[in-house]
């Protein structure tokens, strides 16, 4: 994972993006136990952001430094990347509000675990319901964090069923 | 029932103390059970499961 903190710090510092932060189940694993993955999720913003091929300076970047393709990634070392813009209002204010954490010495962006478990709620998978889940008791988030990103977001049905249905509330 | 309460909370302790080691400890650990878990479906699909037996589809097939 060094080396994807390496090559995040060197496309924010040549402004290939403008901003990053990793999320998904590497950014969980900074609160939870390790858990299983495929790869590494990336929210970037780029400086190009009404441009329809966004990912086009990113695959450059990463040719440039060895790093080739693999599927719906580029691979980085021991893990498959994935660069997702940011979709909605909720993933851009994810992005700004990530902390700095650090990786073998290595700076990295990650998104934190009120943002997490509030983008888990919003995609809605078995293991999104899993990764709120592992937040809530490894204390990384509460219920009422959730509930104040779930109300800004307009995802409070979403929470409610959720707590209706894992929570017993 | 006590014996199972204690190593129930000995569980407990243990898998909370996993979740306090360092991330990039955590995230090679990920890497460790990715592998594991290729090496099991690369098995399985070959017929065996992870411990050389023949799997119940392979066995039908037999």
């Amino acid at each position: 994972m060094k080396a994807v903190a390496r090559l995040l710090n060197d496309m924010l510092s040549t402004n290939i993006v403008k901003d990053y932060a990793v999320f998904g189940s590497v950014a969980q694993m900074r609160y939870t136990e390790a858990v299983v993955t495929m790869d590494a999720a990336v929210l970037i913003v780029t400086p190009q952001q009404g441009s329809i091929d966004k990912l086009s300076p990113i695959y450059e970047f990463c040719s440039s430094r060895g790093y080739a393709p693999e599927g719906e990634a580029i691979r980085v070392g021991d893990w498959p990347v994935q660069f997702i813009p940011t979709f909605n209002s909720l993933a851009v204010e994810a992005v700004r509000e990530a902390e700095t954490g650090e990786i073998d010495g290595m700076p990295l962006r990650v998104v934190q675990a009120d943002f997490l478990a509030t983008i888990a709620l919003s995609t809605g998978r078995p293991k999104d319901f899993a990764r709120i889940l592992a937040l809530l008791e490894s204390g990384a988030v509460s219920s009422a964090d959730i509930t104040i990103l779930a109300t800004r977001f307009k995802l409070q049905s979403e929470w409610i069923k959720f707590k209706e249905r894992f929570l017993d509330e | 029932m006590n014996d199972l309460k204690k190593i129930f909370e000995r569980q407990a302790v243990w898998q909370y103390s996993r979740s306090k080691l360092a991330w990039a400890a955590k995230l090679r650990l990920s890497i460790i059970m990715r592998e594991s878990l290729l090496a099991m479906r690369r098995s399985y699909n070959a017929g065996t499961d992870n411990t050389g037996c023949r799997t119940a589809e392979n066995r039908n097939e037999a």
